[in-house]
């Protein structure tokens, strides 16, 4: 791809608790791009992503674009149990209703909508999690483990909704311990 | 100042089981001094407005480590980080919505104990609970990644940053009893408010940070 | 050459040039003081000879409370200049004040049992230095308790920080509840109301205190700053160990 680059991670280090992670880590994600990143338990694929997403604070490794706009759906779901999946999903994107109602209505789960939260199964929870990447119209995607906890038909959808995403030329990067049946993915290895 | 006042409303709904918990705990100890002093009126009634300020200070402090453990605890602070959102909205929507549902019932039932005779001690109780909420905050924030022996700490951080806070607004009141002349001490109480609330602003996004590493 | 301060070579070499002058400074200081008090000050008319302990227990106290200062001074340095020296400096004063204030409440329990008759008492001043202990303990517990060495220099700095305003209410709240303990009677801007023959040995020995605060300081930072050299040379080691072993 010869387009521009919407975050480039430049030398990155990072040490925690006298540990190494990564050491002038480099890479560029582009729009179309799929990043995916493996490695065993405790590698730093999950700091990684976080690093990326600006958490805790932005650090001047990372590059992005000028109001790169992104989503991150992290380990934890961040949904809140009291609430049904409606308000949780309206209140964190601000998306529309109507919007709302064509997101979900192609992942299979507009019968969930006004249930709350503490009443839906662990993968039912992760997949409305997953529906806020989509519904928050973002460009670049950073999903921690998207596919734990969710059946063959739900990790298909998710899927899909992942390829239609980078032919429209978002960009996302994931960890994932399974293999990732998109169509072209960029693999960057972390060692233990 | 949208996403404040959404923050707020629902928050409020939430059933606040930990906090009956803890009122209903204040209650019973009113109860029983109450029952144990009515030998001696006027012992008691010197003694009262101190015991009710020191005893709603404790319990603010208890329900501290409540403060941000769920939204901690479910990821929702993490990804309001990812968001780049304002997180002193966040915060400050917490503590006031944790004040809301904790500090006005406990001004009641101090004015109800009371019998709403001295506006200082409502005043007090008011102030107090809030500026103790928002240092200890700080606090409980810090608190929030550590692994064992965390029931020592958030007390241990929180309880020396509240005594000068009781020291203020018991010493109106033993000063008022004595020499009259409150409007001061709403001043200066009011002022170690507005401090606590600066401070605490600037504190609290930072050991949040810190606590995500 | 104060920004020059945050460099620990600097900071190391000027400290252990002043550190041999310190420690003979203690001695000296000390002995005089010891001398003046036990010789050359008289004894009080109510108390006896139990005054003479006021010449440590005061110092002590002055020390707690300066030592609590110069931590709070360092972190909000800190914080402003971003470096994480003062950090570690902070940390490394920490058990400095921790003695200094334990000595301060022993010395004045010990005090306490002749003059007032009681080990303890709630008093503004004693409860003040018993709420300054517990700001150190808060303080060293969190730093010591995280894993990571940056993160738990951040946090505790920030608990120094908050906890200060603890210093000033301490401060007034003598004025405020005229209790056991007598008001200031040496910092005031007029001429102090103590008499000379008190005043030398208590002038000396907090001049011993504060050299000797100055001394274990430099010692512990040399520490410190070591402690942190050695882990990021193991840092440096582990992973050339690890690049050998990939190749």
């Amino acid at each position: 791809m010869t387009s521009h680059p919407i975050l480039i991670v430049s030398n990155l280090t990072y040490t925690y608790a006298g540990r190494l992670l990564f050491r002038d880590l480099c890479f560029e994600v582009c729009p179309g791009d799929a990043i995916v990143l493996v490695g065993p338990n405790g590698s730093g694929k999950t700091t990684l992503l976080r690093c990326m997403a600006g958490i805790p604070e932005s650090r001047p490794a990372i590059i992005k674009n000028k109001g790169l706009k992104q989503s991150y759906v992290g380990h934890l779901n961040a949904l809140k149990l009291h609430q049904t999946v409606r308000q949780n999903l309206l209140n964190q994107t601000g998306a529309t209703s109507e919007r709302l109602m064509k997101i979900l209505l192609e992942k299979r789960l507009s019968s969930l909508l006004d249930r709350e939260v503490r009443t839906l199964s662990v993968g039912q929870r992760r997949q409305v999690a997953l529906a806020r990447l989509p519904l928050s119209e973002t460009k670049l995607w950073l999903v921690d483990e998207p596919t734990t906890h969710l059946d063959k038909t739900a990790a298909a959808h998710f899927w899909e909704m992942m390829e239609k995403h980078l032919k429209t030329g978002g960009a996302a990067v994931l960890t994932s311990h399974a293999p990732v049946p998109l169509s072209k993915t960029k693999v960057i290895t972390l060692n233990g | 100042m949208v996403n404040f006042i959404r923050q707020i409303r629902q928050d409020l709904y939430r059933t606040p089981q930990s906090i009956l918990q803890v009122l209903f705990v204040f209650l019973n100890l009113m109860i029983a001094f109450g029952l144990l002093s009515s030998n001696h009126p006027d012992l008691w009634q010197a003694f009262l407005p101190i015991l009710l300020i020191g005893l709603s200070c404790g319990i603010v402090s208890l329900s501290l480590d409540q403060l941000f453990r769920e939204d901690w605890e479910d990821g929702s602070i993490e990804w309001l980080m990812s968001e780049g959102k304002s997180i002193e909205i966040y915060i400050l929507a917490r503590i006031i919505t944790h004040w809301l549902r904790l500090g006005i019932p406990l001004v009641l039932f101090v004015g109800l104990i009371s019998g709403f005779a001295s506006y200082l001690l409502l005043f007090g109780v008011a102030t107090a609970t809030l500026t103790l909420m928002l240092l200890g905050a700080v606090g409980s924030a810090l608190c929030l990644n550590t692994s064992a022996n965390n029931a020592i700490l958030l007390p241990l951080l929180t309880l020396p940053l509240g005594i000068p806070i009781m020291i203020v607004s018991m010493g109106s009141l033993i000063n008022t009893s004595v020499s009259g002349g409150a409007f001061p001490y709403f001043l200066l109480q009011g002022g170690l408010l507005l401090i606590a609330c600066a401070l605490s602003l600037v504190a609290c996004p930072f050991a949040l940070r810190l606590s995500l590493r | 050459m104060i920004r020059r301060l945050t460099h620990p070579k600097f900071l190391l070499r000027k400290g252990e040039a002043l550190l041999p002058w310190s420690m003979a400074a203690t001695g000296l200081f000390g002995c005089v003081g010891l001398l003046l008090s036990f010789f050359f000050s008289p004894p009080d008319y109510q108390q006896g000879e139990s005054v003479r302990i006021m010449y440590i227990h005061v110092p002590a106290s002055w020390g707690a409370l300066s030592v609590y200062t110069f931590m709070a001074i360092l972190s909000g340095w800190g914080f402003v200049t971003r470096a994480s020296l003062p950090h570690l400096i902070t940390k490394a004063i920490a058990p400095i004040g921790i003695a200094f204030t334990l000595i301060s409440l022993g010395t004045g329990a010990i005090w306490g049992k002749p003059t007032w008759g009681t080990w303890w008492a709630w008093d503004a001043r004693l409860t003040s230095m018993l709420l300054l202990l517990f700001l150190y303990l808060g303080y060293w517990t969190l730093v010591t308790l995280f894993d990571d060495e940056e993160k738990a220099l951040s946090a505790g700095a920030v608990i120094a920080l908050i906890g200060w305003i603890n210093i000033p209410i301490i401060k007034w709240s003598v004025e405020w509840w005229h209790t056991l303990h007598q008001p200031a009677s040496v910092f005031r801007l007029a001429k102090p109301a103590i008499h000379w023959t008190m005043l030398a040995p208590l002038f000396s020995m907090a001049m011993a205190f504060a050299a000797y605060g100055f001394s274990i300081a430099v010692i512990r930072i040399r520490t410190e700053i070591n402690i942190r050299k050695i882990r990021s040379h193991q840092l440096r080691e582990g992973i050339n160990q690890n690049e050998k072993l990939a190749a």
